[in-house]
């Protein structure tokens, strides 16, 4: 080294000196103000052990800053003077009681700065180092307010931190929309703390699917008060009824027939479509009935008390227009018109025979099936084959087994059949079915013999009867009374007349037909 | 650029940590608070840069033994950092300007501006290359080398006589250079006389300022760090 360095120097020495010097005599004129950052606060507050504010008790720092070495702190130094801040301390209760209860390490200094100007907030919460959740309201979605600026304490609690002013919340609110709020303020009442804890628990980040009753569907686009009618309090939102009836009530087109239970059919995507499941109800929708729209049956959208009678929705397709009654389901099934299963036997005129496989239109043309006349004649007249000889009681005769055989009782006919006539065929005498004009003649069926020789005419019965064609004739023999009558000792006709009546040969007993030989 | 290089270094650091400040400030919605974590630290380093431009030009010039670079370059990082840490102790004030806190930082803007005029009292004094100041013999002897090389050029100038024109400008350089020497042999005095005069007043400057700033070190340690 040359030379001492700069601060060695007697100049720069005594100008260290001199400075030190000034500095004393700073202190002893006027203080330790010297040391201090910015003027204390003059806010004038009730006096404690005669001062009235901060200000009063300038440079005298040791009145709250305490030597690092010494035990007692700054914040000691606080409660000395602010004694009813000790009392809250001690009440876990009080303001400070809860802020220091769950901040152990927070200071007075944390809230309360000073040397911040004679003006200035004795009172600063920045940053949110202030624990506003533990006094039931949240500020961690009011960190920015409506204009983009930070929420200072005085927004909501003008200069009283004691208190607030719930007028403070629409004051503000309104200033980003005055119309919602307003409405907000008219649904909701204004109890703002009521519903609203700063956690949005029930704000903008709400979710209702995190409750119980999930928005869904149409309830989705619902606006609160359709369901929270008159909520005033968190607990009115969370009471809020959540069966179907409370809200729907007014709009249930059902009018409270089918109960209150919507969702039974109902899902909240919409009225319609309803999955209504009709098994579950008196009337099971089957075949033909499944495919049918509600309304056809349910009119005027009333669904209870609907007839169940057949008629009463068929009454315009009725083909039978009424006639057979209003039970269609005694013939029909709903899987169709047809088959029909109409069981005749029940009705006056059973069927039977070749009627069980006749189609029904052969005897109800035209569909209409009452009335229908039970005559055989009046479906028979067209192929009776007697052509109305016997009457339209075909059945006199006939059975439904089949026209073949028929049973006429010929007995009780102008020609009883007696004897051989009672096993004839009927076509025997009656060919082309022609039962009139038959004869009761003998000699229309029966041509008189080549035998007879013309001499006996045609009315068979003076020599034969039904029971014994052979003829016991009895008259007188013409020429042949003389020997022996007509008996001749026992000869049959035929011994003698071989050819016919009107020859005869004796060479049958006699060895010729002289009587003489 | 290469001229005043430390103070367009000073300068560009100057506005980085500005703009460090300024982002600070916009993230916090206000000017960082010198009790604060970002104010004390410039605060501290502001002050260490301070000391560091008080001490270690200081010594480089006055030791014989530990010669660590040019003295030029030393005053080069003396200016650096005797513009960015009072700059840094500006910021640290966070703009108030009352009590010891006030004064200190009145008189760091004092000696600052002490040293700019400094600066330029400095450079009226012919110095070697390494930035040693010359002595008026040596001035002398420099003067009658530097015409008996113009003197010599010239006569070379008529000999080659393709290198007329760059020998020609040569001389005028040697010329200039000469004239400068000459003026600066004029004034030695009077620029050795101001020198010791500013001598006499920044050096007290800068010690009753480290003064005043150790006492605020001590009494923001005593009443605000270490407050419990």
């Amino acid at each position: 080294m040359n030379k001492r360095i700069g601060c060695l120097t007697s100049s720069g020495l005594i100008s260290a000196l001199v400075t030190l010097v000034i500095m004393i005599g700073f202190v002893l004129a006027q203080g330790y103000e010297l040391f201090s950052p910015g003027p204390l606060s003059s806010q004038a507050g009730t006096p404690l052990g005669g001062v009235g504010s901060h200000a009063d008790i300038g440079g005298e720092c040791s009145q709250c800053h305490t030597a690092p070495w010494n035990k007692t702190s700054m914040a000691d130094q606080c409660v000395n003077c602010h004694v009813y801040i000790a009392d809250q301390l001690a009440d876990l209760n009080s303001l400070h009681g809860i802020i220091f209860r769950n901040n152990l390490d927070i200071a007075c200094r944390s809230c309360h700065p000073e040397h911040k100007g004679t003006f200035a907030p004795l009172t600063v919460l920045k940053k949110f180092d202030f624990p506003h959740d533990n006094f039931g309201f949240s500020l961690n979605k009011h960190k920015i307010i409506w204009n983009g600026k930070g929420l200072k304490c005085q927004d909501c609690h003008n200069s009283d931190f004691y208190n607030f002013d719930m007028n403070s919340c629409k004051t503000c609110h309104e200033q980003s929309d005055v119309h919602f709020m307003q409405t907000h303020f008219g649904n909701f009442g204004s109890d703002c703390l009521g519903c609203h804890d700063g956690l949005e628990t029930y704000g903008k980040s709400f979710n209702h699917d995190d409750e119980s009753f999930k928005l869904t569907g149409k309830h989705a686009e619902a606006i609160c008060t359709d369901c929270h009618t008159d909520a005033q309090t968190k607990l009115d939102l969370q009471s809020a009824p959540q069966d179907c009836n409370t809200c729907h009530q007014s709009d249930d087109t059902h009018t409270g027939r089918f109960g209150i239970t919507c969702d039974d059919c109902h899902t909240p995507d919409g009225w319609k479509p309803a999955k209504f499941d009709h098994n579950l109800a008196q009337f099971k929708l089957e075949g033909n009935h499944i495919d049918v729209e509600c309304k056809l049956c349910h009119t005027d959208v009333e669904y209870q008390g609907t007839p169940q009678e057949c008629g009463q929705c068929h009454e315009e397709d009725d083909e039978h227009k009424g006639e057979l009654g209003t039970d269609c389901g005694l013939c029909h099934s709903a899987k169709g018109w047809k088959p029909s299963t109409f069981d005749h036997a029940q009705s006056t005129y059973p069927l039977t025979g070749e009627h069980e496989t006749v189609a029904c239109e052969d005897c109800h043309g035209n569909k209409i099936f009452k009335g229908t006349p039970t005559n055989c004649f009046a479906c028979h007249a067209i192929n009776d084959k007697h052509n109305g000889f016997f009457g339209p009681d075909c059945s006199a005769c006939h059975n439904t087994g089949g026209w073949l055989p028929s049973t006429f009782n010929h007995a009780l006919n102008r020609f009883p059949l007696t004897g051989a006539h009672v096993n004839l065929a009927c076509t025997r005498c009656h060919s082309n079915f022609n039962y009139q004009a038959a004869s009761a003649v003998c000699a229309s069926c029966h041509r008189e013999p080549v035998f007879h020789a013309g001499s006996f005419g045609t009315n068979c019965v003076t020599c034969h009867t039904t029971t014994n064609w052979f003829a016991s004739y009895t008259g007188p023999h013409p020429s042949f009374d003389d020997h022996g009558g007509i008996n001749h000792e026992g000869a049959a006709c035929r011994d003698c007349h071989t050819v016919n009546l009107i020859s005869a040969t004796c060479t049958k007993c006699h060895d010729s037909n002289n009587p003489d030989d | 650029m290469s001229r005043n290089k430390e103070l367009w270094l000073a300068i560009l650091c100057m506005l980085l940590i500005g703009g460090l400040y300024g982002l600070v400030t916009i993230w916090y919605r206000e000017v960082p608070a010198a009790s604060g974590l970002f104010g004390h630290l410039i605060g501290v380093l502001g002050f260490i840069l301070m000391l560091m431009t008080e001490l270690l030009y200081s010594l480089r010039k006055r030791s014989r033994t530990a010669r660590w670079g040019k003295m030029s370059d030393w005053l080069a990082f003396h200016i650096f950092t005797g513009l960015v840490g009072p700059f840094m102790v500006l910021l640290h004030s966070s703009w108030k300007f009352q009590g010891l806190a006030g004064a200190v930082m009145l008189m760091t803007v004092v000696i600052v501006v002490s040293g700019f005029i400094g600066r330029y009292i400095y450079t009226a004094v012919p110095r070697t290359v390494d930035g040693a100041e010359l002595q008026g013999s040596m001035l002398e002897q420099s003067l009658a080398e530097m015409d008996a090389e113009v003197k010599r050029m010239e006569i070379f100038k008529d000999s080659v006589a393709e290198k007329e024109q760059e020998i020609r400008l040569k001389v005028e350089e040697l010329k200039k250079e000469r004239e400068k020497l000459q003026h600066q042999v004029g004034s030695l005095a009077r620029a050795r006389r101001r020198l010791a005069i500013w001598h006499t007043v920044h050096i007290p400057l800068g010690m009753a300022l480290f003064t005043a700033a150790f006492i605020h070190i001590g009494a923001a340690l005593y009443y605000a760090t270490l407050l419990h």
